[in-house]
């Protein structure tokens, strides 16, 4: 499973194998933002609010059987120099999209 | 009118405990080790050992220094550290009285500290004579939750809580939130209640961590009083590449030209980065002198104390757990985006916090059964020093001080009926964007918040013309806020915390359109329009309750500096006060 | 015995000659360092079971040399290295050959999360996926009714056989071949039913996998409980809350009691009872048999036949000392007796109606509810046996958090009522002290100073003491562990011993051992004496009980005036006693 966001601040990847996922809830249990959720019908945890996602890696970290891997696409989309001076303006920061 | 069980599952106890962080639990702790007979209930929306940002967030843990005068040295230092003379200083005395033993306390819980080889706790000396450091594990709140479990507390995991529930006389007698897995209204009863919630964070980008100001939101909405709103942002020199802090850096920024801009805009060293700085690094940025970039080759005296060289051993052993943990980070991060090389380009993060419950030396707030420990009063206490690079020892000491004056309360204490009008109220606030259906996600609002993140103008260097700004925003908000639309818990909890946060957001802007000065070093207060620091008119602090309209009512309170051991110079102790301070 | 200076990773460390490697690990993480290093991993070896590991994994560096760390004993100036590369590489090729055997269906693994070999592949980054083994159902043996083998999952440790053969002297599992290609089976073709298993348990709780794993019959809870026609009534073992925490991330050896009792009522059981109650009452009968037999020269020794892994023991290897046994049943089948009864009388209840769930530490207590005279009321007494790990299962499945359970929550009366004497059965050597308490009371007529016989305390195997009654000297022991109880029978045919009084637990350390408790992995259980840590929560408990008698204890008493009559009376022979089978 395959699953990004897109923040104004920030873009994530998760990759998570879905079919190796043990059962343990570490995921869950780890998470500060409520990113993980279980999904009971398939038996396996997921990322339903990856918009949450402060890039932590603890749950990549805690995962039994490694089957999570998060992977920022990038860091800082937003200057805040840039912006400030002006050079950005609202509606090129995206943000949602 | 049916019975409160009608509206939510009820559980009671002597002491609610909101948030199951590291304050919260040594709140717990200590109340219960002073009364085991107590009953107190610990509940986070998160699973409580796992969650709070003693987990993840920094791992050293200062104390105050067991020499003789070490409690005085620190004031001293702490008084002059940041923002001068604004401190509370009988709360300081106090906390650093407690602070002292806070080091042995969190071995006493079980806590895993940095030791010497007899397995004692042996600080190091940080600030000689005033404040030691020692590491803790990053497992803190974990090996907190074993103690808790063995002293017989109760650990309620995974339920948010969003209102507090007070009798007629105005007095907290419990709270009222929902599961976060199931959305089930909780409803929670108690003789004496500590929100132990972290502040308001406006900021989530790389390893920063965001409080949504519930708690902040709901001891307002009771009565509490906030203070010291306006000294909330912090601001960072980071590698733009991968946004992490160039520790002891801001010496060193050179515009494309290779011109250096400490040199030439400021004339000394700093200690830190002051507004001046920002200032000029978005002139320069503005007049097209950008990329600026920093050249790590060169040798600087400020970054090599400050971060520069490598740790040694005995440090290293201290801090195993969380290097680990920045390893890992690291080694993600250094792969996605490569090496920053010694040359690399330059940027500032903001960190904007609102902690502002304003507490006694107990710890209570003005609201009766009322206790804040934790970080949510950082600004409230007026501590105004290292509060912010110990936000560990900062959890353990007010939590120490919370346990040791709740207990007594809730001892003598009687529960006071609930209103079941006033659940069915609340209940009915809480649940009601799950029964609106418009197009408006939470999601807008902390988009538009983040984006002050970004300006300068507006976090870092105000101005009246910006402030108004800002407000135009908040009002726009305020006209979404009752709009927004939730489909599950989460959501639902996301919503409510837009609200809270937007009301963060207008309390740092309401004390800072209010202070027409400028002040402070480390979260600094800065007008553009009163550069100056005016201490003869703003040796104030600044509070905020919510009025009897409703609306926000802002009354300023000065700082009785003739009961405080340090004074600034040539100090003269104003009409209708005498000296109260003897040593 | 002279003392060796070695270094682990740098660090300098002096102790005791001959000591292995893997030992001094251990050692190590006695002093309090816990920043300096991990112990090295196992995975077949297991204190006091498996001396030696032969997985491979357990491999540290010695002079450029990778060697076996359970094995390899540390020199004077030995440098050994516990995470070079070499040795990583080592331990990641051993976990690779052990894994490509073993069927990874972790998601509906029982011993998912509290799997040793899981936390190492953990640990040790394996990232890559085979192809699944698929389930050879060839491999399952589902003969007994009571524990359950899957050879697919088994890795060949050999902990089980050595736990069998050498603890329990019972040697119902065996292996056949070399190395990893080994096969371990039951002693019997036909399966673990037909060998002489005696279903302690033990080789469940040692399997670092889920190899071994009980039956599960918490569907049938579930069943019971969702049917509104039934009267479900649990009833909880003394053993049971001194470990059942552990399940949910407390701390070992915490008394979880009232918790436990809340959770059953929120799980939907009509009533909850305490098996403390049974236990007073096994005391009662137990007690009026050894005088009948002292005062009237019945047979002596007698024995205790509160552990049914002891019973069939007996069955099996000592059938000429069946009459040695009392005839009195195991607590909890007394208890279900009695709900069956006196308590379908009193809550109008039909007995066929009732579902007596027993929540035991034991996995043999699945065995004893199928055996013949276990039915007092003309209904079997107890229904569905689950075990610790079984209720942890259950409790998360229906989302019951029991640590936000209250500690001070009481069980239903009057069967919830129990004296700590009855809670002391949890340990070994816990029968026989209960027992004395009322036993020289009743003799002698006064009444007990002491009430805590320590002689019989204690983790040791065999434990004796001699006790005067009014010039009259009883002697008694205590043995736990088969292997023990054995080695104290082979003395007592031989005329060695002339004992009055012999309590024999099949699991070492008694209940709170059993086969039934939650898993703690090797390391754990090399660093405490995980038995002696629950068995002091018990006894901490009988110390805290307002009545520690059993002959006390208000319920008992009126319970034998009201229903039972007298103890070993007519009516208490039908319901309370039972008798004994060849094998």
């Amino acid at each position: 499973m395959i699953v990004t966001n897109h923040g104004q601040q920030q873009s994530v990847k998760f990759t998570v194998d879905t079919d190796r996922c043990c059962g343990c809830k570490r995921c869950i249990r780890r998470c500060m933002e409520n990113v993980w959720q279980w999904d009971e019908e398939h038996g396996h945890a997921y990322p339903k609010y990856p918009d949450e996602c402060v890039l932590c890696l603890q749950c990549e970290m805690d995962c039994l059987n490694n089957v999570i891997d998060i992977t920022p696409v990038e860091f800082l989309q937003v200057d805040p120099l840039e912006y400030s001076a002006g050079l950005i303006s609202v509606e090129e920061m995206g943000g949602g999209k | 009118m049916g019975s409160v069980k009608d509206y939510g599952e009820l559980y009671t106890s002597d002491i609610l405990v909101i948030g199951g962080g590291m304050a919260g639990l040594v709140t717990a702790i200590r109340a219960k080790e002073n009364d085991p007979d107590l009953d107190i209930l610990v509940v986070d929306k998160g699973i409580i050992g796992w969650n709070g940002q003693a987990t993840k967030a920094g791992n050293g843990i200062r104390a105050t220094s067991k020499h003789p005068d070490g409690v005085m040295n620190a004031l001293k230092y702490l008084v002059h550290a940041h923002t001068p003379y604004m401190n509370n200083q009988e709360f300081l005395k106090r906390y650093l009285e407690v602070h002292r033993d806070n080091i042995d306390y969190m071995r006493h819980c079980g806590v895993i500290t940095s030791c010497d080889d007899e397995g004692n706790a042996k600080p190091l000396p940080f600030i000689p004579d005033a404040l030691d450091m020692g590491g803790v594990s990053i497992h803190v709140a974990k090996q907190l939750r074993s103690f808790a479990l063995k002293l017989g507390i109760r650990l309620l995991s995974r339920v948010n809580l969003f209102e507090l529930l007070t009798n007629g006389q105005g007095k907290v007698i419990g709270a009222i939130g929902f599961d976060m897995d199931h959305g089930e209204c909780k409803i929670f009863h108690a003789k004496a209640t500590a929100l132990a919630t972290q502040g308001c964070h406006f900021k989530k980008i790389g390893l920063e961590f965001m409080g949504y100001g519930t708690g902040v939101g709901a001891a307002y909405r009771v009565g509490a009083v906030m203070s010291n709103v306006e000294f909330s942002t912090q601001v960072d020199v980071v590698f733009k590449k991968t946004n992490t802090p160039i520790y002891g850096g801001f010496n060193m920024i050179q515009n494309k030209n290779g011109r250096n801009l400490t040199d030439h805009y400021i004339g000394h060293k700093e200690w830190e980065v002051t507004p001046a700085l920002v200032e000029a690094m978005v002139k320069e940025v503005k007049d097209g002198n950008g990329p600026l970039w920093v050249n790590l080759e060169e040798p600087d005296e400020v970054r090599a104390m400050i971060g520069g060289h490598d740790m040694d051993e005995t440090t290293q052993r201290m801090f195993r757990d969380k290097l680990a943990w920045e390893e890992h980070v690291f080694m993600k991060t250094a792969r996605t985006s490569g090496e920053v090389g010694s040359k690399p380009e330059t940027t500032i993060k903001t960190v904007i916090q609102v902690e502002p419950i304003k507490v006694d030396t107990d710890i209570k707030t003005n609201v009766e059964g009322l206790w804040a420990p934790g970080k949510i009063s950082t600004q409230g206490n007026a501590y105004f020093g290292w509060t912010r690079g110990d936000g560990l020892g900062n959890a353990s000491t007010t939590g120490m001080m919370a346990g040791d004056s709740i207990y007594r309360y809730a001892r003598e204490a009687e529960f006071d009926e609930i209103n079941v009008d006033q659940v069915a109220a609340l209940k009915e606030k809480i649940y009601a964007p799950l029964h609106r259906n418009t197009a408006h996600k939470p999601k807008e609002i902390f988009d538009m918040i983040e984006r002050y993140i970004f300006d300068v103008n507006k976090c870092v260097t105000k101005s009246a013309e910006e402030i108004q700004k800002v407000y135009a925003d908040i009002d726009k908000m305020k006209k979404i806020l009752p709009e927004l639309t939730a489909e599950d818990p989460h959501t639902l909890s996301k919503c409510l915390e837009a609200a809270d946060t937007v009301l963060c957001l207008e309390m740092i802007f309401r004390s800072a359109e209010t202070r027409t000065e400028s002040r402070g070093i480390m979260y600094p207060h800065y007008r553009t329009d009163y550069p100056k620091t005016d201490d003869k008119n703003w040796l104030k602090w600044i509070n905020i309750r919510q009025g009897a309209d409703g609306e926000m009512e802002l009354f300023t309170e000065d700082i009785p500096l003739w009961r405080y051991p340090v004074r600034p110079e040539g100090y003269e102790i104003p009409e209708g006060h005498a000296e109260e301070y003897y040593v | 015995m002279g003392n060796v200076t070695f270094k682990i990773n740098k660090y300098e460390y002096t102790m005791k000659k001959g000591i292995t490697i893997l030992d001094a690990s251990f050692e190590t993480m006695k002093f309090a360092k816990e920043y300096l290093q991990q112990p090295i991993p196992t995975l077949y070896y297991l204190k006091g079971v498996t001396d030696i590991d032969e997985s491979g994994v357990c491999v540290v560096e010695v002079e450029g040399k990778v060697v076996n760390a359970s094995t390899t004993r540390v020199k004077e100036g030995m440098e050994i290295l516990t995470n070079t590369p070499a040795v990583m590489a080592a331990r990641k090729e051993a976990l690779a050959r052990i894994l490509a055997n073993h069927n990874k269906s972790c998601l509906y693994c029982l011993r998912s999360g509290s799997c040793e070999l899981q936390e190492l592949l953990h640990e040790y980054g394996f990232t890559d996926e085979p192809e699944l083994p698929k389930t050879d159902l060839q491999q399952l043996d589902l003969s007994s009714k009571v524990l359950a083998r899957d050879n697919n999952k088994c890795i060949k440790c050999k902990r089980c056989i050595n736990v069998c053969a050498k603890m329990q002297a019972v040697s119902a599992i065996t292996a056949w071949g070399e190395g990893l290609d080994i096969l371990v089976t039951p002693a019997s073709p036909k399966g673990l039913a037909a060998s002489s298993c005696v279903n302690c348990g033990q080789c469940v709780a040692v399997c670092p996998v889920g190899a071994l794993t009980e039956i599960d019959n918490t569907d049938a809870v579930k069943k019971a409980l969702d049917d509104p026609d039934q009267y479900v009534v649990a009833q909880v073992a003394p053993a049971v809350r001194a470990a059942l925490g552990e399940a949910f991330e407390f701390p070992i050896g915490v008394d979880v009691e009232g918790r436990i009792a809340e959770a059953l009522h929120r799980a939907g059981f009509d009533k909850v009872f305490d098996t403390k109650f049974g236990a007073d009452l096994t005391i009662m009968e137990e007690a009026q048999e050894l005088i009948h037999r002292i005062q009237r020269e019945g047979v002596l020794p007698m024995i205790t036949s509160c552990c049914p892994g002891w019973v069939k023991y007996a069955e099996h290897f000592y059938p000429d000392m069946l009459d040695h046994i009392s005839t009195c049943k195991s607590p909890h089948q007394m208890q279900g007796a009695i709900v069956k009864s006196y308590i379908a009388a009193n809550e109008g209840v039909k007995k066929e109606n009732i579902v007596m769930v027993s929540v035991m530490p034991c996995t043999a207590k699945k065995f004893e509810i199928t055996r013949d005279d276990e039915c007092g009321a003309g209904v079997p007494d107890v229904d569905i046996v689950i075990t610790t790990n079984e209720l942890a299962k259950l409790l998360k499945e229906k989302e019951i958090q029991l640590e936000a359970m209250n500690p001070k929550a009481k069980f239903d009366d009057p069967l919830g009522q129990g004296s700590g004497a009855g809670v002391i059965f949890g340990a070994a050597g816990g029968v026989m002290e209960a027992a004395l308490r009322t036993v020289v009371e009743k003799l002698s007529g006064k009444t007990l100073e002491k009430l805590d016989f320590t002689e019989v305390r204690g983790m040791n195997g065999i434990k004796e003491a001699a006790v005067e009654v009014d010039g009259t000297v009883i002697k008694v022991a205590a043995a736990s562990g088969l292997a023990n109880a054995n080695a104290l029978l082979t003395r007592v045919k031989a005329g060695e011993a002339d004992y009055q009084f012999i309590e024999i637990m099949a699991c070492p350390g008694g209940c709170v051992n059993g086969g039934g408790q939650p898993h703690q992995p090797a390391a754990v259980r090399a660093l405490n004496n995980v038995p002696a840590l629950r068995a002091q929560a018990l006894y901490q408990n009988d110390v805290c009980s307002q009545v520690r008698k059993s002959h006390e204890n208000p319920a008992i008493k009126e319970i034998y005036a009201k229903f039972l009559g007298e103890a070993g009376g007519e009516r208490a022979h039908q319901l309370l006693h039972t008798s004994y089978v060849v094998r």
